[in-house]
């Protein structure tokens, strides 16, 4: 073994601990959350909780699936966040492209409608957002939802998606042009390949804002069967801190895997985005 | 051509004639949205075990259930109301609802309710109401009370204080000096959130905080040696005789429960809705609970705030509303009702039948027997209360338990927060 390997080895030991420890401090809230779905009302009211129930209650979950209509919400949240996704996406990629790439007047003027969007309080604008959703009918509706959800990820996801595409350097385009390629095959063939890592990251975070997303959903949602998950695991929390935290948090780990699902299945995406550098060889 | 314009025609005629027949069927019974609060298992299965009986003696007036966050009920109510799309009825708390009277947003129930009037205290049947008609219709209330741990005082050979009326604020100070003991504190109070229970508690030493209530130029505050009385001694508990928990100032309400059945604490404060926790501990390893009678200053009266039955004004229904209210306001509901949240119900009927589903626990007892203690808090009655409750007084009073501010500083910080509110 050569000395740089001997070295390599001894510098992977400290970095494999560290990798460990954070992801157990990442995992553990996590852990608890399930553990304590897994626990009795009267198991929850002991003073010294250990990690591991005492017995196997299974009666959060069917409470919380039978009785609290979990299933309905998380499908309407599913719904809601794909949607919002997609349509998000569909709209900033070109969108941003557009702000990034055209005169500095159109790019500043657009950056700063998007700042300004961004500086008006929930609370000042609910009432009359309130009003214009029911006024085009689609109160109480998910669509409805989706169609709030889209207006308030576009600013940002455009802000992203700016920088991503500000980041490829134009001169790609230029020897893509200088090479015959047409301006579609362009943005298919060498901008887009580069702007996947920035797609994915910007569909994540749309996506976790709808599936999270609870004011906008608690006005504009009004009967049960629209109901969106963040308002069901709501219904388990009492005033003065009172809370029924088995079902709370069986709703809340059944809520988290979606989330990582998501994520599981596009982080790929973001690392090999990022490895496909423009440059090779 | 002529046969497919034949069925065209034939087809529009059908669909028309379908809609006309469904329209009667449709327009003879009418559906109502009663937004609720609920979300204890066993509130949740009275609610929707009335709510059935409901429909099914009512086939042509159905009630549909529709679940509200307790925490964010005001911000749906407010723009509900504002779009027009408000629920038929709505359970909310009393001080809650005034803003919504003053506003027209509610209808009137003076004399749909007027049967009920004589079976509910005046004091609980005022809070509800606004400029002499009623508006909510007061269900249930939660009481602040001492729980003891009845073990813990057997074997300290200390008797648990009984009756009405009879255990003073300098009794409880006492005996919690008297469990202070072996590096164990005698009491938990969770006093993470103490605006209401300070003003609540206030009224055992008559503290009004507001007055001029019914004057042209509003209600206006004053914090006297009564206001204050409430928030000094639960200080010199704290800090003088150290019979607090500190670990207990930052919980909520429920917060100590947990150290109260391990058998950490003789005694704790807290509203009533805890009972329906001790229950579950009673049941699942015989803990022995109960609750002693309400403190006594020069009285033992507490504010009330209570949860209320409202009909919108913009319900179309409100015949109809009203009479589903008067149904939940039936004996056998409002005290099943109550039981639930661990709450005390309102009306004389459903007390008793409470008193007597709940015949074997000393603890119930006491907690129902003292109801009758409850009297109009006049906070309740002032528009702008919530607002200066949440932003003035709550952290106020957080920074004066945990020692930050002097009594005198509590005191300029709640008149000078009222006048910049006002």
């Amino acid at each position: 073994m050569t000395t740089t390997k001997k070295k390599r080895k001894y510098f992977l030991i400290p970095s494999y601990f560290a990798v460990i420890c954070y992801v157990i401090f990442l995992g553990f809230p996590f852990l608890w959350m399930f553990t304590t779905s897994l626990k009795s009302p009267i198991e929850l009211l002991q003073l010294d909780q250990t990690l591991l129930p005492k017995g196997i209650y299974w009666q959060n979950y069917v409470d919380i699936v039978e009785k609290r209509g979990l299933i309905n919400s998380a499908k309407n949240s599913l719904v809601i966040a794909v949607c919002t996704t997609i349509l998000t996406t569909i709209f900033a990629v070109p969108a941003g492209y557009a702000i990034a790439r055209l005169s500095k007047v159109f790019s500043g003027a657009a950056t700063g409608w998007i700042l300004i969007s961004q500086v008006f309080p929930v609370s000042l604008v609910i009432i009359p957002l309130f009003m214009a959703v029911r006024r085009v009918g689609l109160l109480d509706s998910i669509w409805g939802l989706v169609l709030v959800y889209l207006v308030a990820a576009l600013p940002f996801a455009l802000w992203m998606l700016k920088g991503y595409v500000a980041s490829i350097p134009l001169d790609l385009e230029e020897a893509g042009a200088m090479d015959g390629a047409s301006s579609f095959q362009i943005l298919r063939n060498i901008v887009f390949p580069l702007l996947v890592p920035g797609i994915v990251a910007t569909s994540l975070f749309t996506f976790l804002n709808s599936w999270n997303e609870f004011f906008f959903a608690l006005v504009l949602i009004q009967s049960p069967e629209s109901e969106t998950l963040p308002l069901t695991l709501a219904r388990f929390m009492g005033s003065e801190g009172q809370v029924l935290l088995g079902p709370l948090a069986a709703g809340a780990f059944l809520a988290t895997i979606p989330s990582l699902l998501v994520f599981g299945l596009l982080q790929k995406k973001l690392a090999s985005g990022l490895l496909a550098g423009a440059v090779k060889g | 051509m002529k046969k497919a314009k034949l069925l065209a025609i034939f087809a529009a005629t059908a669909m028309v004639a379908s809609v006309a027949v469904s329209v009667p069927a449709r327009a003879a019974g009418i559906e109502m949205t009663y937004l609720t609060p609920a979300y204890l298992k066993g509130t949740v299965a009275s609610t929707e075990r009335i709510v059935a009986d409901w429909n099914k003696a009512n086939p042509l007036a159905q009630v549909k259930i529709v679940y509200g966050d307790v925490n964010n009920m005001q911000d749906k109510l407010t723009t509900s109301f504002a779009g027009n799309v408000a629920p038929d009825i709505f359970q909310h708390e009393a001080a809650s609802i005034l803003s919504f009277a003053q506003q027209g947003y509610l209808a009137p129930l003076s004399t749909e309710m007027r049967t009920l009037k004589s079976t509910i205290p005046s004091g609980l049947w005022n809070v509800g109401s606004y400029k002499a008609k009623l508006y909510g219709v007061p269900t249930m209330t939660q009481t602040y009370t001492v729980f003891a741990n009845v073990d813990a005082f057997k074997k300290a050979g200390v008797p648990v204080p009984t009756g009405t009326g009879t255990f003073t604020w300098d009794d409880y100070r006492a005996l919690a000096k008297k469990f202070t003991t072996d590096g164990k504190y005698g009491v938990a109070w969770g006093l993470r959130s103490p605006a209401a229970m300070t003003m609540i508690m206030g009224m055992n030493f008559n503290a009004q905080f507001f007055r001029g209530l019914t004057t042209s130029s509003g209600a206006s505050l004053a914090v006297k040696s009564a206001e204050l009385e409430v928030p000094s001694r639960i200080s010199d508990m704290i800090y003088v005789d150290k019979s607090i928990d500190p670990a207990s100032l930052t919980m909520s309400g429920a917060g100590p429960v947990p150290g109260f059945l391990a058998g950490k604490y003789a005694m704790i404060f807290s509203a009533s809705y805890i009972a329906a926790d001790l229950d579950i501990a009673t049941k699942a390893a015989g803990f022995n609970w109960t609750s002693l009678p309400l403190l006594k200053g020069k009285t033992n009266i507490q504010g009330a705030n209570p949860q209320t039955l409202s009909v919108s004004a913009q319900s179309k229904n409100k015949k109809q509303a009203a009479a589903f209210i008067r149904f939940m306001m039936q004996d056998a509901n409002l005290g099943e009702l109550a039981l639930g949240e661990g709450l005390i119900p309102s009306t004389t009927g459903s007390l008793k039948a409470a008193q007597s589903q709940k015949k074997g626990s000393a603890g119930w007892q006491q907690l129902l027997d003292d109801g009758s203690a409850l009297g109009l808090a006049p906070f309740t009655l002032v528009g702008n209360y919530q607002k200066w409750k949440d932003t003035v007084l709550q952290p106020a009073m957080q920074q004066f338990l945990q020692g930050k501010i002097s009594i005198t500083e509590l005191k300029k910080r709640q008149l000078d927060g009222w006048k910049s509110i006002r």
